[in-house]
C-alpha cells in the first residue's frame, strides 16, 4: 500500500505539487477560520434555567421555586445531574448534560420540561432560560461615563441604547447591565395619612395600576377617510401619578398626591460599578457558545465605534476588560514560539545535513504540516487556543523526523547510485528510481514511528473531566500535526527530492558534523564497553536520583496562566450591606489608582450584572486591575511585587483581600461540587439537622488517620429580620396571613406595580411606605392592618398595628442554599495527607469509622438523610480508572509493534530499559527548573515516551542488522560491530534528538503569555530526550554487546 | 584520559543532584527552627503586655503566619503545613487562601462579656474608615408617632356646659339648704361629671372645670390652646402617660409644629379601631390650628432605668450588631485594640438635642467614658472572624436556638 503511494505519487509529481498547493491555501483559509480563544471552554455542559422573584429571601426562592422547578426538570434526557442554588432574589438550576450532548437540542429539551415544571411557582416568579453561553463567555465589559450626567441617565442610555445596539452584533448572545441605577418612579405613601383617609395600600396599587393604559378602538370613517382610534392613558410624567384618584373623603376626590409623594428616583439595585473611586454604570458582553471570541469582540468593538456618534455630548463608552490582549499576547507568544521552533529546526537540519537544498526539503514538513494540522482542527472542530497550539509546538521536533529519515536515505542512495554509475549526474529515469526505491524502505518506520507517537498519546485522549477538556485539544492537534508530517513525507517529500536532490552531493562520510561526531563519540562509547558494571550502576543511580528527586516534588492541577489583568477580590462576610462594600470598594480603587503608576485602570464591580451567567452576590467584588506594558513600570516591579503591594497598601480590616485574573476566577467559580481530595455531601430536607450532622461528621473523620484538617460547611451566615405572623392575634382581629403579606411586601419591600411606556424606554412604578417610616424594625411596628371584615358595631375595617399581629425577630439564617437533584446539602470537606494514607484507602477507613458511628449511635441519621462520598479521589478514581489501563494498553500496544518489528524479546528487554532512564532526566529537568507535578507535566512525560524508544529502535533494527551480516564470534569483534553501529546511527540519533530538543528551547525559554503552561509541557520531552539520547548512544549499545557476549559465552561453554 | 572525564561528569552531576537535594532537606530545617523562635518570642510578648497592662494578653503581629484561611468561608483553616503542600485554594470556593498571622487576636482569659479581641492597624483604621464615640450618660426620649386630629367636640363642649351649670346650681341648691334639691343636683352633677369622665376628662380636670367654670371653647373653635386627639395602640400604652409632651404637626400646615402635653387617655379601647384616644392640650399662638385638622403626633416619653435614673448611659443605634442570638458591641481599647462584647441594651431612643440622633441606653456591658465603634464595627466583627478566636456575629450555625427579641419589653418605665 504504502509502496503503491510513494510511486503513485513520484510518478504523478505534477498533480501532487498542484495538490498541496491547494493544501496549503485550504490550510491558510482554515487558519484564518479557526475560532480563538486564550484556553480551551473547560465548563461543563450546562444549560442553566434561571428564576428572579426580586426582594425574596434565599429560603423563599429555594422553598417556593427553585424546589418546585427542580423537581419538574428532573428526568429530562440525558441529564447527568441537576444543582441548584438559592440566592437573594435569585436562584439559579444548572443542568450538567452528558459530555457530547449536542448544546441546542439539550437546551430544547430543558424548555420542554420548563413549560411543565413552571406550574407549581408563584405567577409573580420569572423564570427563563439563561443564555446560550457559559461563564467564560464574558468577553468584554466596558462602562458608559459621561460627565455631567447622572447615573440613572447613563444606565438608561446603556439600558435602551447601547444594549440592544450591541445584542444586535452576531455572535453576541447577551448584553448585561451592571451598575448605576435604573429610573424609577417612586410613590412613598405615608401610612398615617392612609389610615386618616382610611384608604388601604393595596387599594392604592390597584388605582395605580388602573390608571395606566393604552388602548385602541378600531377605526371610524368620515369622509372616505379611516381614522384609527386610540385611548391615551399611559403614565408620562410624575403629575400623571400624582393626580390618580384612590378615593373619595367626604365628598373631595383624594388623590396620591394627598396621601403621599412621587418622585423619580433609584430603583433596588444588586450592583455597583466603579472605576477609580467614581461610581459609573456599564455592561457585560456575553458571547454565544462557540463562537470565535476574537472576531465577536472585533465586531463589538466596531458596533461601540458605530453607536458611539449617535450617544449625547460627552457620553462615552469605554471597554475595560476585553479578552483581545490575552488572546492576542497568548497567540503572539505561542506564533513566535512556532517560528522560532521552524527556523531553529531547518538551521539544526542544516548542521547535521550540510546540504542547503535537501534542509529545505525537510523544512517544507513544518509550515505545511501545521496547515495540515489546522485543516483538520477546522474538520474536527477543535479551536486553536494555547492548548491546541502548544500541542502543535510539541509536535514540531518530532515533526521533521520522519523527514530527515526519509531525505537522508534519498540522498545516501543516490550518492551510491552515482557511485555505481559512476557519473556525476544520473539520468532522470535512474534518480525517480532511487527516489521511489529509497523512500519505500523507510516508508514503513516511518509509519510505524508515527503509528507508536499516537498510540502514546492515546492516555491524553481518555483525560476526562476539567483535565480533560484542556489537554484533549492538545492531543488532537500533535496527533493531528504528526499525521500532517507522515502525508508529507510519503507523499510531498519524495517528490521534492527528486526535484531538489541534484547537483553536489557529498557523501555522508564526508559530512563535518558527523565527523566531528564521530571523533568523540567512538573512543566513548569503546571505553564503555569495557567497563558495563560502571555504565549500569551509573544508569542505575541516575534512576534512582531521579525517583527520589520526584517523590519530594510538589503536585498542582494546572500551572496557572498569566493573564495580564489582574482581578483584584475583597470579599466581606455574608452580612455585609451594599453601602458597606461600595464604600470600601471605592476606596481601595482609589488607591490602587493613585499609589501604583503600573496601573492603567482599575474598575470594581459589586454585586452581579443582570445575567445568568453572574451569581455573585453583593459581598463580593470583583476589581478588574489593568496594568500597562512592563516598560512603564517602576525598576525592579514584578508582578507578583505588584499583587503584594496592592494587598499590603488596600488592607482593611474584615476584608480578604484575594488577588486571582479574570479567566481564573471564572473557571473558578464555575466548578462547583468539592476541590479537596475527599468530600461529604450531607443531605437531607432541613438544613439545621444537615449542619449538624456535618458538624459530627467533621468530629468523626478528624480522627481518621491521615485526615487533614476537615471542614463541615455552615450554612447560616446572613442576618434575617423575621415577622412570624400570631395566627391568634390575627384571627382575634379577623386578618388573614395574605392581608398581613401583601402589606409587608408592598408597604416594606415595595413593589413594582406597573411599568410607563415612554416612547422606547421602560421604566417601573413603585408602591412603598415612606422611608422612614419602613427602614427600622421600630417603624415597622406601626404597619397598619386592615381588618377583613367591619369590625365591631362600626361603620368601618378598622387598622391593626403590625406590632400586634407579628412577632419581629433577627436570626442568623443561610446566603446561600445549594441544592443536588432536588435535595439540599451541605458540605464537609477533608484533607488527606497522602505521604502517609492513599486515598482510596482513607475513604475505605473514613467510611469505615462513619459506619460505626452509626452503629454505635454516636452519629444520628434521620431518616429522610443521607451522605455521599465524593471529591477528587473520585475524579482521581476514574482517571485512574482511565489513564492506568489505557497507558497499560499504550504501552502494550508499543511494545507489541516492536515485538512485530525485532521478533526478539531481549531487544524488547533493553528497549524498556530506555524509558525509565527518560523519565528519570524529565524529573531532574523538571526539579531544577522548580516546576511541581502537574498534569500540563504528565501530558509532557506522554509524548515523551513517544519519541523516547524512537532512537532506540533505529539503532537497535542497525545492531541487528549488522549482527546478521558480520556473525561477529569473538568478544572483540562484538564490541568492534557494536561500535561500527553506534558510529553509523550517531547523525542520524543525533540528528533527530537535537531537533527535537533544540525545536522546543524557544518554549522553554519564551516569557510571555501562555509560556507558563508550555514549559511544564515542554521540560518533560527536553530532560527525558538527553537522558535518552545518552541512554540510546552509551546504554543500548552496552546492553546489547552484554547479551551478545553473554550468548558467546554460553555457546562456547556448550 | 577521556574515560575519565565521562566518569568525573556523571559524578559531578551526581554530587550536584544529592547536595541540591540536601540543601533542600536543611532550607527545611532552618525554617523550622525560627519559627519556633518566633513562637517563643510571641510568648514573650504577650507576658510583657500582661505586666504592663493588667489587660489581655495580646500580642502584636510578629509576621509568622498562624495558618491560611478563606476571606468569603472564614470557619476554614488550613495549616502553613498543608498550605505549602499545596492546598492553596479554598475547598468550598476555589479561591486563593490569604494569610492569618499569629497574635492577631487572643481569647484567652476573655471577661464574660468579652467574646473576642483584635488587634488592627492604624492604616488600616483610618482605611476603613472607622470612627468611635463615648459611652455617656444622658437623657434619652423614646418617640411615638400617632395620627390626631384638632378636637372638634361639641358633644364634650355641651357636656361641659351641663357639667358647670349643674356645678352652678348645686351651689345654688347648698345656699337654699332644701334637702331634696340639694339632693338632686348632686345626682346631676354625679351624672354630669361621669359623662365627663367617659368622654375622657379625668378627675383633675373635671376638678380644673368646676373651679374654673369655663367652658373649653377650643373645642369647637379656634383658640389659644388647642385640643388634639389621637389614638395610639394597646402595645404603645407603656411609653405614655399623662404629661408626656407632645408635638403635633398639622398635615396641612407643613413645617409647622406646636407643642403640648397629653392631659388625659380614654379608659376605654375603641372597638372600631383597636385603638385608645388620647387627649392633648398644644399652644396654638397664632390660632393656627383648626378643629378637625388631621395633625401628625409625636409622643415624647423621658427613659428612665429602672432604678428611676434619667440620665442612663447610652450608646448610638449604629454602634450594636445585632444577630438575634446577641447584641455586640465593639470597644475602642486604644493603640487599634478592639474588644468586641456582648451588651443589653434598652429600647431604642433619641437624645435631646436640635438635631436627635438615635440611641440604645445600654443596661450592661459597658461603662461611661468607654469609646464604642460607631463606623466600621461590621469590618472589625468580620476581621475577628477571619482571624478566628470567637465567630462572634454572623458566622455561627442554624443549629443554636433562636432566640426572638423579646416582645415589647421595655427595660425601664416611663415618666
Amino acid at each position: 500500500m504504502i509502496n503503491k503511494i510513494i510511486e503513485g505519487c513520484l510518478k504523478n509529481r505534477f498533480l501532487v505539487v498542484a495538490s498541496f498547493v491547494l493544501i496549503i491555501f485550504l490550510g491558510i483559509f482554515s487558519m484564518k477560520k479557526t475560532p480563538v480563544d486564550a484556553i480551551p471552554d473547560i465548563g461543563e455542559l450546562q444549560v442553566i434555567v434561571y428564576a428572579d422573584w426580586p426582594g425574596r429571601s434565599p429560603q423563599d426562592i429555594e422553598d417556593q421555586v427553585i424546589y418546585p422547578l427542580t423537581t419538574g426538570l428532573m428526568g429530562t434526557p440525558k441529564v447527568k445531574v441537576v444543582r441548584s442554588s438559592s440566592g437573594f432574589g435569585f436562584g439559579l438550576v444548572n443542568m450538567i448534560f452528558e459530555q457530547g450532548t449536542d448544546y441546542y437540542w439539550a437546551r430544547t429539551r430543558v424548555l420542554e420540561r420548563l413549560d411543565f415544571a413552571k406550574k407549581d411557582i408563584p405567577q409573580d416568579a420569572v423564570v427563563t432560560l439563561g443564555p446560550d453561553a457559559t461563564a467564560l463567555g464574558q468577553i468584554l465589559w466596558y462602562t458608559v461615563e459621561g460627565k455631567n450626567y447622572t447615573l440613572e441617565e447613563l444606565r438608561s442610555i446603556q439600558d435602551w441604547y447601547v444594549r440592544y445596539q450591541l445584542t444586535s452584533v452576531s455572535g453576541v448572545s447577551e448584553v448585561a447591565s451592571v451598575g448605576g441605577y435604573v429610573k424609577q418612579y417612586q410613590v412613598d405613601v405615608d401610612p398615617n395619612k392612609l389610615f386618616a383617609y382610611e384608604i388601604s395600600l393595596l387599594h392604592v396599587m390597584e388605582a395605580i395600576k388602573m390608571s395606566n393604559i393604552d388602548v385602541g378602538a378600531k377605526v371610524f370613517e368620515e369622509g372616505g377617510v379611516e381614522y384609527v382610534v386610540r385611548g391615551l392613558g399611559f403614565i408620562k410624567t410624575i403629575k400623571d401619578i400624582e393626580n390618580i384618584v384612590v378615593g373619595v373623603h367626604e365628598g373631595t376626590p383624594i388623590t396620591i398626591k394627598d396621601i403621599g409623594s412621587v418622585v423619580l428616583g433609584p430603583d433596588f439595585r444588586r450592583s455597583v460599578l466603579d472605576k477609580e473611586g467614581r461610581e459609573v454604570t456599564g455592561g457585560v458582553v456575553v458571547m454565544r457558545f462557540g463562537e470565535n471570541p476574537l472576531k465577536v469582540i472585533e465586531r463589538v468593538k466596531q458596533k461601540i465605534e458605530e453607536i458611539s456618534v449617535g450617544l449625547p455630548e460627552g457620553v462615552k463608552i469605554v471597554p475595560f476588560y476585553d479578552r483581545t490582549g490575552l488572546i492576542k499576547r497568548s497567540l503572539h507568544t505561542l506564533n513566535s514560539a512556532l517560528t522560532q521552533e521552524i527556523i531553529i529546526t531547518i538551521f539544526v537540519i542544516l548542521v547535521f545535513l550540510l546540504h542547503f537544498r535537501g534542509s529545505v526539503v525537510i523544512s517544507m514538513v513544518l509550515p505545511v504540516g501545521v496547515l495540515i494540522a489546522f485543516i483538520f482542527m477546522k474538520l474536527f472542530r477543535v479551536d486553536a487556543n494555547i492548548m491546541s497550539l502548544g500541542g502543535i509546538a510539541i509536535a514540531i521536533g518530532v515533526m521533521v523526523d520522519s523527514g530527515c529519515v526519509i531525505v537522508e536515505n534519498v540522498y545516501s542512495k543516490l550518492v551510491e547510485r552515482r557511485k555505481e554509475r559512476g557519473v556525476e549526474q544520473l539520468t532522470p529515469e535512474d534518480r525517480l528510481d532511487v527516489c521511489i526505491q529509497s523512500s519505500q524502505e523507510v516508508g514503513r518506520p516511518v509509519l510505524f514511528a508515527l503509528l507508536t507517537t499516537i498510540v502514546g498519546f492515546i492516555p491524553v485522549f481518555v483525560l476526562t473531566g476539567q483535565a480533560g477538556k484542556l489537554f484533549s485539544p492538545l492531543a488532537y492537534t500533535k496527533t493531528f500535526a504528526m499525521i500532517g508530517a507522515a502525508i508529507i513525507a510519503l507523499t510531498l517529500l519524495p517528490t521534492l527530492c527528486y526535484y531538489l536532490l541534484r547537483g553536489k552531493l557529498r557523501p555522508v562520510e564526508e559530512n563535518k558534523t558527523a565527523q566531528f561526531l564521530r571523533k568523540y563519540y567512538q573512543p566513548f562509547l569503546e571505553r564503555s564497553l569495557s567497563r558495563k558494571k560502571i555504565v549500569i550502576i551509573v544508569s542505575i543511580v541516575v534512576l534512582v536520583l531521579g525517583l527520589g528527586v520526584g517523590s519530594i516534588m510538589k503536585q498542582e492541577f494546572m500551572p496557572p496562566l498569566n493573564e495580564g489583568d489582574l482581578l483584584f477580590m475583597p470579599v466581606l462576610l455574608p452580612g455585609a450591606s451594599l453601602t458597606q462594600v461600595h464604600e470600601i470598594m471605592s476606596k481601595q480603587n482609589i488607591i490602587i489608582k493613585k499609589e501604583f503608576p503600573e496601573v492603567e485602570r482599575v474598575v470594581g464591580k459589586l454585586g452581579r450584572a443582570e445575567t445568568a451567567t453572574d451569581p455573585a452576590p453583593v459581598t463580593m467584588v470583583e476589581t478588574i486591575v489593568n496594568l500597562k506594558d512592563k516598560k512603564y513600570w517602576r525598576k525592579g516591579m514584578t508582578r507578583e511585587k505588584l499583587i503584594g503591594e496592592i494587598q499590603a497598601k488596600t488592607k482593611m480590616p474584615g476584608v480578604s483581600p484575594i488577588m486571582t485574573q479574570p479567566i481564573r476566577n471564572r473557571i473558578d467559580m464555575l466548578a462547583t461540587g468539592i476541590q479537596t481530595p475527599v468530600g461529604i455531601k450531607v443531605f437531607g430536607p432541613d438544613l439545621k439537622e444537615i449542619e449538624k450532622i456535618g458538624i459530627q461528621l467533621e468530629g468523626i473523620v478528624s480522627k481518621v488517620d491521615g485526615a487533614v484538617t476537615p471542614y463541615a460547611e455552615r450554612v447560616g451566615g446572613r442576618p434575617y429580620f423575621e415577622m412570624e405572623i400570631n395566627r391568634e392575634e390575627a384571627a382575634r382581629y379577623g386578618i388573614h396571613v395574605q392581608d398581613i403579606q401583601d402589606l409587608v411586601m408592598s408597604g416594606v419591600g415595595g413593589m413594582n406595580i406597573t411599568t410607563t411606556v415612554e416612547g422606547r424606554e421602560r421604566y417601573p412604578v413603585r408602591v412603598r411606605y415612606m422611608r422612614e417610616l419602613r427602614d427600622n424594625p421600630e417603624a415597622l411596628k406601626r404597619i397598619f392592618v386592615p381588618t377583613r371584615w367591619k369590625w365591631a358595631k362600626g361603620p368601618k375595617p378598622a387598622q391593626i398595628p403590625l406590632a400586634q399581629l407579628v412577632e419581629f425577630k433577627k436570626v442568623p439564617g443561610p446566603s446561600m442554599i445549594l441544592s443536588e437533584n432536588t435535595m439540599p446539602y451541605a458540605r464537609v470537606f477533608v484533607g488527606v495527607d497522602q505521604s502517609k494514607v492513599g486515598l482510596v484507602d482513607f475513604v475505605e477507613n473514613a467510611k469505615g469509622a462513619v459506619k460505626k458511628a452509626i452503629n454505635e449511635e454516636r452519629l444520628k441519621m434521620p431518616p429522610g438523610y443521607f451522605i455521599n462520598w465524593s471529591g477528587q479521589f473520585e475524579s482521581e478514581m476514574e482517571s485512574r480508572k482511565r489513564l492506568i489501563p489505557s497507558m497499560m494498553i499504550a504501552l502494550m500496544v508499543i511494545l507489541i509493534l516492536l515485538y512485530i518489528a525485532f521478533k526478539d524479546f531481549k531487544v524488547l528487554g533493553i528497549l524498556t530499559a530506555v524509558l525509565p532512564i527518560s523519565l528519570t532526566g524529565g524529573i531532574i529537568l523538571l526539579f531544577m527548573l522548580n516546576f511541581r507535578f502537574s498534569t500540563a507535566v504528565w501530558v509532557g512525560f506522554i509524548a515523551l515516551f513517544g519519541v523516547a524508544t524512537d532512537n532506540a529502535v533505529v539503532l537497535l533494527s542497525t545492531l541487528e542488522n549488522l549482527f546478521k551480516e558480520r556473525l561477529p564470534k569473538t568478544v572483540e569483534e562484538i564490541r568492534k560491530t557494536v561500535v561500527d553501529a553506534g558510529l553509523m546511527r550517531v547523525r542520524p540519533a543525533m540528528m533527530t534528538t537535537m531537533t527535537t530538543i533544540i525545536a522546543l528551547l524557544p518554549v522553554m525559554f519564551s516569557s510571555g503569555t501562555g509560556s507558563e503552561i508550555m514549559k511544564p509541557m515542554a521540560a518533560p520531552t527536553v530532560g527525558g530526550l538527553i537522558t535518552a539520547t545518552l541512554a540510546n548512544l552509551i546504554l543500548v549499545p552496552v546492553l546489547y554487546s552484554w547479551v551478545k557476549e553473554r550468548e558467546l559465552k554460553k555457546e562456547k561453554i556448550k | 584520559m577521556r574515560n575519565k572525564l565521562f566518569f568525573l561528569c556523571t559524578l559531578a552531576i551526581a554530587v550536584f543532584l544529592f547536595t541540591n537535594t540536601n540543601v533542600f532537606g536543611e532550607n527545611i530545617k532552618v525554617g523550622n527552627t525560627t519559627q519556633d523562635e518566633h513562637q517563643m518570642s510571641d510568648e514573650h510578648n504577650g507576658s510583657h503586655a500582661d505586666h504592663q497592662d493588667h489587660l489581655m494578653p495580646v500580642s502584636g503581629e510578629t509576621g509568622e503566619i498562624s495558618y491560611y484561611t478563606c476571606g468569603m468561608h472564614p470557619s476554614v483553616r488550613v495549616s502553613v503545613e498543608s498550605y505549602n503542600n499545596g492546598d492553596t485554594n479554598c475547598p468550598i470556593c476555589f479561591m486563593p487562601l490569604t494569610p492569618v498571622k499569629k497574635g492577631g487576636t487572643s481569647s484567652g482569659g476573655l471577661g464574660e462579656d468579652v467574646i473576642s479581641q483584635v488587634e488592627i492597624k492604624m492604616g488600616e483604621l483610618k482605611l476603613a474608615g472607622v470612627q468611635t464615640e463615648h459611652v455617656v450618660k444622658q437623657a434619652l426620649y423614646k418617640e411615638i408617632r400617632a395620627v390626631g386630629r384638632v378636637a372638634y367636640d361639641p358633644q364634650l363642649a355641651i357636656a361641659q356646659d351641663e357639667f358647670i351649670s349643674a356645678a352652678r346650681s348645686y351651689e345654688k341648691a347648698k345656699t337654699g339648704q332644701i334637702p331634696e334639691i340639694i339632693e338632686r343636683a348632686e345626682s346631676l352633677i354625679e351624672s354630669s361629671k361621669r359623662k365627663l369622665r367617659l368622654l375622657g376628662l379625668n378627675d383633675e380636670q373635671i376638678q380644673e372645670l368646676e373651679r374654673t367654670k369655663e367652658v373649653q371653647t377650643s373645642l369647637i373653635l379656634p383658640g389659644e390652646k388647642m385640643w388634639i386627639y389621637g389614638d395610639v395602640y394597646e402595645y404603645e400604652l407603656n411609653w405614655i402617660k399623662e404629661g408626656s409632651h407632645i408635638i403635633a404637626r398639622p398635615v396641612g400646615l407643613a413645617g409647622k409644629e406646636f407643642y403640648g402635653e397629653i392631659v388625659s387617655i380614654n379608659p376605654v379601647v375603641d372597638p372600631q379601631t383597636r385603638s385608645l384616644r388620647f387627649r392633648a392640650m398644644v399652644d396654638n399662638p397664632n390660632q393656627e390650628l383648626k378643629p378637625e385638622m388631621y395633625v401628625d403626633v409625636e409622643i415624647m416619653s423621658q427613659y428612665t432605668d429602672t432604678r428611676g435614673n434619667t440620665d442612663v448611659l447610652s450608646i448610638p443605634k449604629s454602634a450594636v450588631l445585632d444577630t438575634g442570638r446577641r447584641k455586640i458591641v465593639w470597644v475602642d481599647m486604644g493603640n487599634g485594640r478592639f474588644e468586641g462584647r456582648r451588651v443589653e441594651i434598652g429600647p431604642e431612643a433619641i437624645n435631646h438635642s436640635d438635631n436627635p440622633k438615635r440611641y440604645y441606653p445600654v443596661i450592661k456591658g459597658l461603662r461611661e467614658g468607654e469609646k464604642v465603634v460607631t463606623k466600621g464595627n461590621f469590618l472589625i466583627d468580620s476581621q475577628s472572624q477571619i482571624t478566628g478566636v470567637a465567630a462572634s456575629a454572623y458566622g455561627g450555625s442554624l443549629g443554636e436556638e433562636n432566640k426572638a427579641e423579646p416582645k415589647g419589653s421595655p427595660a425601664g418605665h416611663v415618666h
